[in-house]
């Protein structure tokens, strides 16, 4: 059991009388206010228990891990872009400074760290033509981070760490099976959906329109804002008639949550009855044995990468 | 954190809270078991039933501390309709505008700030208290309104975000604040400010409807429930237009029974408890309930427009009548 601390009386007795009064605005008490100096912060001035100290860097730290933990609230995903103009500012050059001071901060209050998500892959087959034209150099990161838990294993169960929170459990199992299942279908069909087979599979589902409580479209563009799917419009290539093409493709949170396991197994719970053949012809659907096309070799890695993080932790 | 017994468990708490937003009691329970059972590590289990209020507390305080150094906090407050206690995390230094702007943009801020508006200028005079606002009156704040622009002088100026959301961009707006814990939707799908919303949102609420210069006896925009204190969107009235005696439902009750008669303590008109303020104010109506009988639902027409038009209610209710909209309903 913690310590028995300071009781916490219940909001009407200490804060109602003061907040009916207008108030001023409180400052912002972060670095903004602050003299920004450039220096070098060793490592020895680091606070070793990473409560955020008083230093310009350790503002900086704090004002990332509000800024994450903001995003994570609201489920956004956490991008490097974003936390240089919203964190640092001017201090851009410090970034992996600061990073390193809110990744303790944190680990040790939050029992959290910032993963970064895998590279976006290369697309479409357009996409891919003009990257092996241009033989462009892979961008080291995603530069996109999601909140991933530091805990021992026995600590991040479902009970505590329900996958979001949505106004009931009801709507957040469907939307995590709708998810999932559309991610699966995705995968299935080599990581590539053109929109009209997905409206195809979603009508035979009878979810074209709508999925429990809301309307399809929003689901999908939610799905799209939380990065488990990214739709990619293509024009027709330039002297050449037709109509926009629009395709689906997981997105990096999917495979961070959901991945080649949670796809598989989605799988084996629709057929139910389960049988060495039809392992067989999933792990082809997948690609998992053959590996030859490069797109889906690269997924399979990266998934085995991700299931040996978890597990060495 | 210098405390040693500061432990996994209580990292797994903060965490279980920041996933869920808020938290109650009976929701802390099943979790706490399964954190009690991780600590000990054994084959033995916790059960949900076991894990005590004192213990609760306990874990609330820890985790407030702790989120504290980030300026966070957990505050407590009663679901106005459901009466359960319920913990938020909030964000102790910053305004609506700062907090939503990691996730909004400048376009969709602005539109917000307008449905705000609506729920607290727009649809709350002292003849309609509505504090909330119905879906299709929501989608039609969609464009900003040029005569409404010197009320948005002090939010974020310097932002664009004047430029109209499409309807799909409202929806999307309206169901991600509801996602994150903004916003509630009822039935009648009015929407309204959260328990959380509301403890993150109270001083700001005050500040910037509120008149701090006026005299007691003159109606405000945000009050507060004469029995708990509590800010009231949804509750009973003093059926006085200018008065600001309040109460919940929940509360009414046991406001009551210390009391000798039902008489309103600032103004002496007796209590009828049956003056609403919320979405009832608006749902109770003749003309909402005839309209509804009707077989016209929020969807097919402006009924709470009508309705609140009927009853004398809403600022500029009328004007929007004339307004020739244009087709809100076609997208791009
Ligand atoms: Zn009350
Ligand atoms: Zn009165």
């Amino acid at each position: 059991m913690p310590p028995s601390q300071r009781r916490r009386r219940p909001v009407e007795d200490e804060e109602s009388e003061e907040d009916a009064r207008p108030r001023q605005r409180r400052n912002q008490g972060d670095s903004d206010a602050e003299p920004e100096e450039e220096e070098e912060a060793s490592e020895d001035e680091m606070d070793v228990d990473a409560r955020p100290g008083q230093s310009a860097d350790d503002q900086l730290a704090k004002k990332l891990v509000r800024y994450a933990i903001s995003c994570e609230y609201s489920r956004t995903v956490i991008r490097r872009d974003g936390i240089r103009e919203r964190v640092l500012g001017n201090q851009g050059r410090s970034f992996k400074r600061i990073f390193a001071l809110a990744q303790i901060q944190l680990k040790d209050v939050w029992g959290m760290e910032l993963r970064e998500l895998p590279v976006k892959e290369k697309m479409t087959l357009q996409e891919k033509r003009q990257a092996m034209k241009s033989n462009s150099q892979p961008k080291l990161g995603s530069g996109a981070y999601i909140l991933s838990s530091t805990l021992p294993k026995a600590y991040r169960t479902a009970t505590i760490l329900p996958p979001s929170k949505t106004p009931s459990a009801d709507d957040e199992a469907t939307y995590a099976a709708f998810y999932t299942m559309v991610i699966s279908m995705i995968w299935l069909n080599s990581g590539e959906l053109s929109d009209q087979k997905l409206k195809r599979y979603l009508t035979r589902l009878n979810a074209d329109q709508n999925v429990s409580m809301d309307k399809t479209e929003i689901i999908l563009k939610r799905m799209e804002n939380q990065r488990y799917v990214i739709k990619k419009t293509d024009r027709p290539p330039v002297g050449q008639d037709g109509d926009l093409m629009i395709s689906w493709h997981v997105g990096p949170r999917a495979k961070e949550e959901v991945g080649l396991d949670g796809v598989m197994g989605m799988v084996r719970e629709v057929y139910g009855e389960w049988n060495p053949d039809l392992e067989k012809k999933l792990c082809s659907s997948l690609n998992i044995k053959e590996r030859t096309a490069e797109e889906e070799d690269e997924v399979v890695e990266e998934d085995v990468s991700r299931r040996q993080t978890m597990d060495a932790e | 954190m210098g405390d040693s017994r500061y432990t996994p468990g209580n990292r797994a708490f903060l965490q279980a809270i920041l996933a869920r937003g808020t938290i109650t009691f009976e929701e802390a329970r099943p979790v706490l078991a399964e954190i009690f059972t991780a600590d000990r590590g054994d084959d033995s289990e916790v059960r949900a039933d076991q894990v005590t209020q004192e213990e609760f507390n306990d874990y609330i305080d820890v985790a407030s501390e702790a989120a504290s150094l980030f300026d966070y906090e957990i505050r407590s407050t009663v679901h106005q309709v459901t009466k359960q206690r319920i913990y938020a995390l909030v964000n102790t230094t910053s305004d609506p505008q700062t907090q939503l702007a990691t996730t909004y943009s400048p376009d969709e801020l602005s539109f917000i700030k307008r449905v705000l508006d609506g729920m607290f200028e727009k649809y709350n005079s002292p003849r309609m208290e509505v504090l909330a606002i119905a879906e299709m009156q929501a989608i039609k704040l969609a464009r900003p309104d040029r005569r409404q622009s010197q009320v948005d002088a002090d939010a974020q100026t310097q932002t664009p975000g004047d430029k109209a959301l499409k309807h799909s961009e409202v929806e999307n707006v309206l169901a991600s604040l509801v996602e994150g814990g903004w916003f509630e939707k009822s039935e009648e799908a009015y929407y309204s400010l959260s328990p959380r919303g509301l403890l993150e949102l109270r001083p700001w609420l005050v500040e910037t409807y509120n008149d701090p210069d006026a005299d007691p006896s003159e109606w405000q925009r945000i009050k507060f429930c004469e029995a708990c204190k509590d800010i009231v969107t949804i509750g009973l009235r003093c059926v006085e237009p200018n008065c600001n005696f309040r109460l919940h439902d929940i509360c009414e009750d046991a406001f009551w029974r210390t009391r000798r008669e039902k008489k309103c303590p600032k103004c002496s008109n007796a209590w009828s408890g049956e003056k609403y303020t919320g979405e009832r104010a608006v749902t109770m109506t003749e003309a909402f309930q005839r309209g509804r009988r009707r077989g016209g639902g929020w969807q097919g027409s402006t009924l709470a427009d009508e309705a609140i038009r009927e009853e004398g209610g809403g600022e500029d209710a009328e004007e929007d009548a004339d307004d020739p909209e244009e087709n809100i309903y076609d997208d791009e």
